[in-house]
């Protein structure tokens, strides 16, 4: 991809999403000793 | 014999010892691995290294197991095993063991933050030993190879006759030191799989990527907690990840030798645990593809995998006519039916697969309880943004492999445990988009270099986190015992019988499968293969209960479909209830109760 600023776009969103997602599904009920 | 060791001094004995027994293993592999003759100028630095070991470590285990098979096995019998290769291992003069190359100028932090991660994960293995499998059959088959004196079947068990390559070195560390050095055989494993990763990424994708590929498989919770227990399944991903990286290399270099060193590599996986079979069979069509069907490479291949894993599948054919006892029961007419997959996992078809590596990251619970953790999930899909111009044959291949061999993993069983040689390979693509994210440079590079970091911190505050519990018992201020009370379930139970039972007094173990702290010589145990014995004589286990008449029985109250025989003793007045204590393991809590037959 040669566009760097979409590319960095993108990967910031993507990012973001994996990590927000990961921090709620797991991280989060882990700390709260839920799984 | 319950072999609990722990506290400063034993620590640092075990970590000695592990040390010693590694450079032995490692100079009588390097001996070894002359006899293969791999040409010089075809293995990396470090390399030669790796491969002595795994073939030290194979060949110390095949001893082991050939000795206890034979002779009288003990302690004495085992310093004398270590001594041998002591002396092949002594070197000759201009060798060099191993050497690394770390020219990339980040390398002194990656370095510190692995050597961190090795320290944790240590401080974490020297806890006196828990851990499902390892206290029901990893540690406790070797006890009883010890206490009987031979290494053979152990009647009316599910695994004593598996491929049982790793459990040979616990019963070595059993024997002279005692369960500390068991469990850091199994950790050694996981600084060893990160050196392979470093040798496999150094040939697919560079030395940048090399480091980075080690320090992602080092950050992954599920390699890090499972180098705290004596399981097997960091020696498999060892094994089976030497066998892709002998693979690459032949491809590479196309010398004859590395079909036999690539087999034996897949014979050491095979020989450590049923899996590896499935990574063999994966590789030999590989192999077969990749150099048309030269039956002179498959030979040298399957010469490999027999010589050193045959044996265990030989055994178990000799002892009970099955050689993977006890599946394919239809096929071999021993075994039962036994399914390895149960309660695990989130569906069997192809969209499950497609979704495999986003479930596993997000729904630890489904796979087992542990984690794999997000770092492979946000660097892979961005393989999309650095697509190479063209992928060379080795990594096209070593992809082919990772998705095959995952699929049948997927189709055996979806314990995520299972999947660390998977995970092994998924650091390597993953420190590969990471370089080329680097090399973009500008706000990607940052961006990439960002989120790493954040992860770094994160995994570290996970493994700090995960010490909780054992600093206290590592320091010598906590007693093996009052941990083991505390974070083992059947602890409490054993105590108690440890304290009561008489010599020549009977003992039943009605429900709890985790039998290693048991102190009672000759403990009958309800099992499968029990019930099958006792259905084809036309009786059940409270035929069987009532008849031997026991004079304890330990019934685990919540665990389902056994038989609450003792309960039924107990109101007919024959057993009164002597202990009773509950416990919590999450996600669920156990109730025990020890009866005692009324005299």
């Amino acid at each position: 991809m040669k566009n760097k600023t979409l590319q960095a776009v993108l990967l910031a969103v993507w990012f973001a999403a994996v990590l927000g997602w990961y921090a709620i599904s797991v991280l989060v009920p882990k700390l709260q000793g839920k799984i | 014999m319950n072999f609990i060791t722990s506290g400063p001094v034993a620590s640092i004995w075990a970590s000695v010892l592990l040390a010693a027994i590694m450079l032995i293993a490692a100079g009588a592999g390097r001996r070894l691995l002359g006899l293969v003759r791999i040409p010089d100028g075809v293995f990396l630095p470090s390399e030669a290294g790796l491969y002595s070991l795994m073939l030290g470590l194979t060949s110390l285990s095949l001893a082991i197991l050939i000795i206890g098979w034979l002779v009288f096995l003990n302690a004495a019998v085992l310093w004398a095993v270590l001594a041998v290769f002591g002396l092949l291992a002594v070197p000759r003069r201009g060798t060099r063991f191993f050497k690394f190359d770390f020219k990339p100028p980040s390398s002194r932090l990656i370095l510190t933050v692995i050597a961190l991660i090795l320290f944790l994960s240590w401080l974490q293995a020297l806890a006196p030993a828990i851990g499902m499998d390892a206290l029901s059959y990893h540690l406790e088959h070797p006890r009883q190879f010890l206490m009987r004196h031979r290494i053979g079947y152990v009647p009316y068990t599910r695994e004593s006759l598996w491929a049982y390559q790793t459990e040979m070195l616990f019963t070595l560390g059993l024997g002279i030191q005692g369960a500390t050095l068991a469990v850091l055989f199994h950790w050694a494993y996981y600084p060893l799989t990160a050196w392979g990763m470093y040798v496999l990424a150094m040939r697919l994708a560079g030395p940048r990527a090399a480091l980075r590929a080690a320090l992602f498989f080092m950050l992954t919770p599920v390699a890090f907690a499972q180098s705290g227990y004596a399981y097997v399944d960091l020696a498999l991903a060892f094994y089976t990840l030497l066998s892709v990286n002998a693979f690459v290399a032949f491809s590479q270099d196309e010398a004859p030798s590395l079909a036999l060193l690539c087999g034996l590599a897949a014979g050491a996986a095979a020989g450590t645990k049923y899996l590896g079979l499935a990574s063999a069979i994966v590789l030999a069509v590989l192999l077969a593809v990749r150099f048309r069907f030269r039956p002179g490479i498959l030979a040298r291949f399957l010469a490999g995998c027999a010589l050193a894993g045959g044996i265990w599948y030989l055994r178990s054919w000799i002892v009970i006519g099955n050689p993977v006892y006890p599946f394919f029961r239809k096929f071999f007419g021993s075994g039962f039916d036994f399914d390895i997959a149960a309660n695990v996992g989130m569906g069997s078809g192809l969209r499950s697969f497609a979704l495999l590596l986003w479930r596993m990251t997000m729904h630890p619970m489904a796979f087992g309880g542990q984690m794999l953790g997000p770092l492979f999930l946000l660097f892979l899909p961005c393989v999309f943004l650095v697509w190479p111009r063209r992928w060379t044959r080795e990594a096209a291949f070593t992809i082919v492999f990772g998705v095959f061999y995952t699929f049948l993993l997927f189709k055996l069983s979806q314990h995520l445990r299972f999947y660390l040689s998977i995970a092994a390979l998924l650091s390597v693509g993953s420190a590969w988009v990471f370089c080329r994210l680097r090399e973009a440079r500008g706000w990607v590079a940052a961006i990439a270099a960002g989120a790493l970091a954040a992860l770094v911190v994160l995994h570290l505050g996970i493994f700090t986190y995960r010490l909780r519990s054992v600093w206290r018992v590592d320091a010598g201020l906590e007693s093996a015992r009052a941990y083991l009370e505390a974070h083992e379930r059947s602890f409490r139970a054993y105590e108690f019988l440890q304290e009561r039972v008489k010599p020549g007094e009977t003992f039943f173990n009605d429900g709890e499968v985790r039998y290693f702290y048991n102190p009672v010589p000759g403990m009958a145990f309800s099992c499968t293969p029990l019930k099958i014995a006792l259905k084809s004589r036309g009786l059940t286990i409270s035929d069987y209960v009532k008849r031997q008449g026991f004079d304890y029985i330990l019934y685990e109250a919540d665990e389902g479909g056994w038989d609450p025989v003792v309960r039924e003793l107990a109101k007919a007045g024959v057993y009164r209830l002597a202990y009773q204590y509950d416990f919590y393991e999450k996600p669920a809590s156990f109730h025990y109760e020890v009866y005692q037959k009324v005299k």
